[in-house]
């Protein structure tokens, strides 16, 4: 689609920044446009990575299970490590990538759990790659827009004040 | 309920309380928004008693019907008559009502502190950084005279539910983990590990059971220009507890995000702490204190999840309510993977 949903979310956003809320006069309705704005902002950034970073995720969780699994000493969860670390995402729809996305998370979790339970160097070391696939887990979900919050409102609140 | 219609009610509220007053109006209503668990609302009441005009402002905080937190809005004017008469400032309340019937849920009115705010955000710029130390260094001390006031002689002990020194930190956490559970919308790997940590290596038991504010941060404090801290506000979660809880809330890196070294954008971490451990005479273990602030985010994690829920099923759409909740649940999730870093 052209133009581009981003391209149009952004654009949405900026006009009701910069037209709308210098129209509106009850204080609640300009902060709420404000939040609106931000809102398009966070889902103009979540819809260009919507499907990459679970297709990335879920990626990289196969890769890790099929890794991990040597060092886990309950079958049955041995056997679900090596049977989702052989899936492929075919369907592209977000929901579909999203729910494959979760079901790998739940894994990832009860492999974690059991793995703080084990003694030895390749329990530790598992310990560690999980904290890492943690790390890129808690990054792919950052947004842009949630450090500018503060320093907006900030601008705002000062602005109210001077009037 | 429309804003009019909560006035309008109200106006029959005033005048059951107050039989003989005539002519009773309500002007200049403004809704205090930002809020996530009550309808704030503040509004000029004037009325003729036995031939005296009056005239205040007030706030009227009512139950949301679809709250964030499970909370009472008896739990917040307990606190606010129980520290009336004490160094910690609040306001004053003027009614409290539990019955639905007036406006649907239950409500208190109290008085309304003028000249102040509570955005603790200025702090990061002029003229209010001139202020921000002094500001802070208060609000060190308030916090400190809340953790050594005696609950039994300012008439908490038997209203606020006992816990014994070793089960604070496992009241919270089975409190906070399950309401996180119930809110889930996806799995958060992260948050159930910081969980199996903090069960796997619990705090020393409480020093002292105290009574614990349960959201002292900035933000929830009216100061003004010349940085006098009038009034500590939003108590719905208080409880008795150890004292550590409250001081690790306030030093959530969430509300201080740009300048992390600052508390709440007022005092450095170990100069507040300092200040908190002289007035509240109790030392702040540090390894203890960890625990708590993993805590916090956990805790905190749980309200955010709340929010998004509420909004997610449609129960409460204010856009506060929604970018809020994705703003936080954001930067919280960040805060609680370099904590669960340093722990692992």
């Amino acid at each position: 689609m052209r133009p581009s949903c981003e391209h149009i979310l952004k654009t949405l956003a900026n006009s009701l920044v910069t037209e709308y809320m210098g129209e509106v006069s009850k204080d609640k309705a300009k902060t709420d446009l404000g939040l609106m704005a931000l809102l398009l902002g966070v889902v103009s950034e979540e819809f260009e990575r919507n499907a990459s970073r679970r297709i990335e995720e879920n990626a990289e969780l196969r890769e890790f299970f099929s890794k991990a699994w040597p060092v886990v000493q309950d079958d049955v969860l041995r056997d679900r490590l090596t049977q989702a670390s052989q899936g492929e995402d075919k369907d592209y729809r977000i929901s579909a990538l999203d729910k494959t996305n979760c079901d790998l998370i739940e894994l990832l979790i009860k492999l974690h759990a059991h793995v703080e339970t084990l003694d030895g160097e390749d329990a530790r070391r598992t310990d560690q790659e999980i904290w890492q696939v943690l790390g890129n887990w808690t990054k792919r979900r950052e947004f842009m827009t949630s450090e500018l919050f503060i320093p907006v409102l900030l601008m705002a609140t000062l602005q109210k004040l001077g009037q | 309920m429309t804003q009019q219609e909560l006035v309008d009610r109200f106006k029959v509220y005033v005048a059951h309380r107050l039989p003989e007053a005539q002519k009773i109006e309500i002007g200049q209503v403004n809704p205090i928004f930002g809020g996530a668990s009550r309808e704030t609302v503040s509004m000029e009441l004037k009325y003729v008693l036995r031939g005296n005009p009056s005239s205040q402002r007030v706030i009227l905080r009512r139950e949301f019907e679809s709250g964030i937190v499970e909370t009472s809005v008896r739990t917040e004017y307990q606190a606010y008559h129980a520290f009336g008469n004490t160094d910690v400032p609040v306001p004053k309340v003027i009614w409290t009502e539990e019955d639905p019937k007036w406006l649907n849920t239950p409500f208190y009115v109290m008085e309304e502190i003028l000249g102040c705010q509570a955005l603790h955000v200025v702090f990061s710029a002029p003229p209010y950084d001139a202020i921000r130390e002094r500001v802070g260094e208060t609000f060190f001390r308030i916090m400190g005279a809340i953790a050594a006031s005696d609950p039994a002689a300012i008439g908490l002990q038997d209203k606020l539910e006992a816990v014994r020194p070793e089960d604070c930190w496992k009241r919270e956490l089975d409190y906070w983990e399950a309401d996180a559970k119930r809110n889930e919308l996806e799995p958060q790997p992260v948050l159930r590990a910081a969980i199996r940590w903090l069960r796997r290596n619990p705090p020393p038991p409480a020093q002292k059971i105290v009574v614990v504010h349960g959201d002292m941060r900035a933000g929830n404090f009216l100061f003004n220009e010349s940085g006098q801290i009038r009034a500590i506000l939003d108590w719905e979660m208080m409880h008795m507890g150890d004292p550590l809880e409250d001081l690790a809330w306030s030093m959530n890196r969430l509300w201080t995000w740009s300048e992390p070294h600052l508390i709440g954008f007022m005092v450095p971490r170990e100069r507040g702490i300092r200040i908190w451990e002289e007035t509240a005479g109790f030392r702040a273990d540090r390894e203890a204190l960890f625990w708590w602030e993993v805590f916090t985010s956990v805790k905190s994690m749980a309200i955010w999840m709340s929010m998004n829920r509420t909004y997610d099923t449609g129960a409460n759409t204010d856009p506060i309510i929604g970018y809020g909740g994705i703003w936080a649940m954001d930067l919280q999730r960040r805060i609680l993977m370099e904590q669960m870093r340093r722990a692992s």
